[in-house]
């Protein structure tokens, strides 16, 4: 009787060391993969920001020539032509500024007049389903066609831009081998110089026309955008010094990573995956979800408070040149984005899209017409989470202390980097090419 | 402390890391207080945030008969942040057998998701809800 007893306890004791040598090595694993001052959880979070997430930037599907070099070429004239303005001096690298990561240092962009808006960066676009703060754009085709026709930055139009198409040699032939003969303008009594379906003169002679030969119009009109978003999607941000942090961290190397980020932009780190609940919206190696959130931020002093959103997803639902439209290369019309958008719902007032937080030191002011001119603002802002003027503010006061505050902005100016598009692409195409 | 007490502290212990370890999988099934048993395959395993993608929801009785003929309709939010889903996912097929399929789903933040599952069979109207950890 006695002795089964004490082989119960031998095969306990066993078990029981067993178990612990089992659970011992399972919170060594654990431990390991968790080098200092971060826990698993919050290493998973750093490293969904790490810029190696970022996939190669996605074709268009309702843009048959968005990886076509040739393609890429042309776009790339485009943006840095002049031509293309009423005045003959704006051309979007006026207000996409290569030096500035495609941004302009200002409060809001200024081409023949002032633009509606603080000009946003071009960098990572190709990844975001719709474009602009209100995402009243859903490609960088169809974008591309807003400030040639914007009264205040271009000032063009479409007919007008046609005809320089067809006077240029040079464009005429690339424009031809990438997609077909340009329609005969020449006709001026069809064709005026100047049309556009926008309001006033341009509007009358644009309505005068033909609606075959408006079509004839667009067809040129739109193919010079889907160049010109060609040539964006090569526009990608490159690592930064936060990327090489979360390479040492990967790799388990202590030495690299204190060298890499000092203790204070480790702190603001920490703060941007826990108490500041940046990452919420700032997410994945862009530092953005492209969604549409309302964070309060107090319209200019002449400004109405802006609506986001809800006009944004209206306005692209009605586009013409939207991914349903004719005008779309997506033959089978698999718009995913549009079909499940939502619209008419009041989250979507006052909503703003994220923008990327990558090299945010370098393109100030900041926020939708640039009402915040510091990066210390703008976490001043979040720290008090003001009232909306329009709609519901979603984040809270966060009751950050001077220095947090501080570390936080540390952190952020840790995201600068050089592009990783090859700098050829970042500078006025030379005449031979 | 007795010794067969600490053997129960220490499969305690590993029993909440296996459970850690699925809770943070972000793949939770089946539902809680409603009248079906629901669960989904999701086009995307793990599920990722800021990515669109849909589900097959399945829709069985307590008793386990799949059932037909019903309209799903999915909505949820973040119960933490008081705003829902970023899209308007719609169901756009019945494949049989209680199976459901719904486009147009994106999250995009990480953290507790709650997704209700609007069941209509005519006039009949239950509300299942998933929990989802992202
Ligand atoms: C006069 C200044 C100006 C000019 C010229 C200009 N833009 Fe912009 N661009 C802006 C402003 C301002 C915004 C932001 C508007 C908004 O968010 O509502 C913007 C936004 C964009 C965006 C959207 C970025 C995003 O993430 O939402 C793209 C892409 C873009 N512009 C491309 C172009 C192209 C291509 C051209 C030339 C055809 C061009 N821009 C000419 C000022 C300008
Ligand atoms: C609820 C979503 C959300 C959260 C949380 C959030 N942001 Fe933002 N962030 C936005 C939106 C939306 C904008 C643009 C707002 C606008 O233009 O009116 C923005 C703008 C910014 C900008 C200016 C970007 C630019 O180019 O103009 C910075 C910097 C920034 N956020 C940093 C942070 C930091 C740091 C935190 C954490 C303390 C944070 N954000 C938390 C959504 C969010």
């Amino acid at each position: 009787m006695h002795y089964p007893s004490r082989i119960v306890k031998k095969i306990a004791l066993g078990l029981f060391l067993g178990i612990s040598l089992i659970s011992l090595s399972l919170w060594v694993y654990a431990g390991n993969k968790t080098p200092n001052p971060w826990t698993a959880d919050e290493i998973r979070l750093i490293e969904s920001l790490h810029i190696e997430n970022l996939p190669k930037a996605p074709a268009n599907p309702s843009n048959s020539v968005s990886k076509n070099l040739l393609a890429e070429k042309l776009g790339h004239r485009l943006f840095f032509d002049p031509q293309f303005s009423k005045n003959g001096q704006i051309s979007c690298a006026t207000c996409h500024q290569p030096n500035n990561f495609f941004t302009d240092k200002q409060t809001k962009g200024s081409g023949i007049g002032s633009s509606s808006h603080n000009t946003r960066s071009i960098v990572g676009s190709a990844y975001s389903p719709w474009l602009y703060s209100d995402g009243r754009k859903d490609s960088l085709w169809s974008q591309a066609l807003s400030p040639l026709e914007d009264p205040n930055e271009h000032g063009s139009n479409r007919m007008q831009i046609a005809r320089l198409l067809n006077n240029d040699e040079n464009y005429r032939r690339v424009y031809q081998s990438l997609f077909g003969p340009l329609p005969d303008i020449s006709d001026l009594q069809r064709f005026p110089k100047n049309a556009a379906p926008i309001p006033g003169e341009l509007g009358l002679a644009w309505r005068a026309m033909s609606v075959q030969d408006q079509k004839l119009i667009n067809e040129v009109f739109v193919n010079i955008g889907k160049a010109i978003g060609a040539y964006e999607r090569l526009l990608i941000p490159g690592p930064s010094r936060f990327d090489a942090y979360v390479n040492a961290l990967k790799k388990n190397d202590l030495k690299s990573q204190s060298i890499l980020l000092n203790d204070s932009e480790i702190r603001g780190l920490r703060i941007f995956i826990n108490k500041g609940n940046c990452i919420n919206c700032h997410n994945g190696p862009l530092f953005t979800n492209d969604e549409f959130h309302n964070t309060g931020v107090i319209s200019s002093p002449r400004d109405l408070p802006d609506k986001g959103r809800i006009d944004g997803i209206r306005k692209a639902k009605k586009d013409i040149f939207n991914c349903m439209g004719i005008y779309s290369d997506d033959q089978r019309k698999e718009c995913d984005e549009l079909e499940y958008a939502r619209i008419d719902q009041p989250e979507l007032l006052g909503a703003i899209r994220t923008p990327s937080l990558r090299n945010i030191e370098s393109t100030g002011p900041y926020m939708h017409s640039g009402q915040i001119k510091t990066l210390t603002a703008v976490i001043e802002h979040y720290n008090q989470a003001p009232l909306s003027m329009i709609g519901h503010n979603e984040s809270e006061p966060l009751r950050m202390s001077r220095f947090e505050r501080r570390d936080l902005v540390a952190f952020l100016k840790t995201l600068e980097a050089p592009l990783s598009t090859n700098f050829l692409w970042l500078e006025p195409p030379s005449e031979n090419q | 402390m007795e010794f067969s007490k600490i053997v129960k502290l220490q499969i305690t212990i590993i029993f909440l890391f296996i459970a850690e370890l699925t809770y943070s999988q972000g793949q939770s099934l089946a539902s809680s207080s409603c009248d079906y048993a629901i669960s989904f395959i999701s086009e995307l395993d793990p599920i990722e945030i800021n990515r669109m993608h849909s589900w097959v929801i399945n829709v069985k009785t307590k008793a386990g008969i799949p059932v037909e003929g019903a309209t799903i309709r999915l909505e949820g939010g973040m119960p933490e942040h008081d705003h829902g889903l970023p899209t308007n996912p719609r169901m756009t097929a019945e494949l049989g057998s209680g199976n459901y399929r719904i486009e147009g789903i994106r999250f995009h933040m990480g953290g507790t998701w709650e997704i209700k599952t609007t069941i209509t069979i005519k006039e009949n109207r239950d509300i299942c809800t998933i929990p989802l950890e992202l």
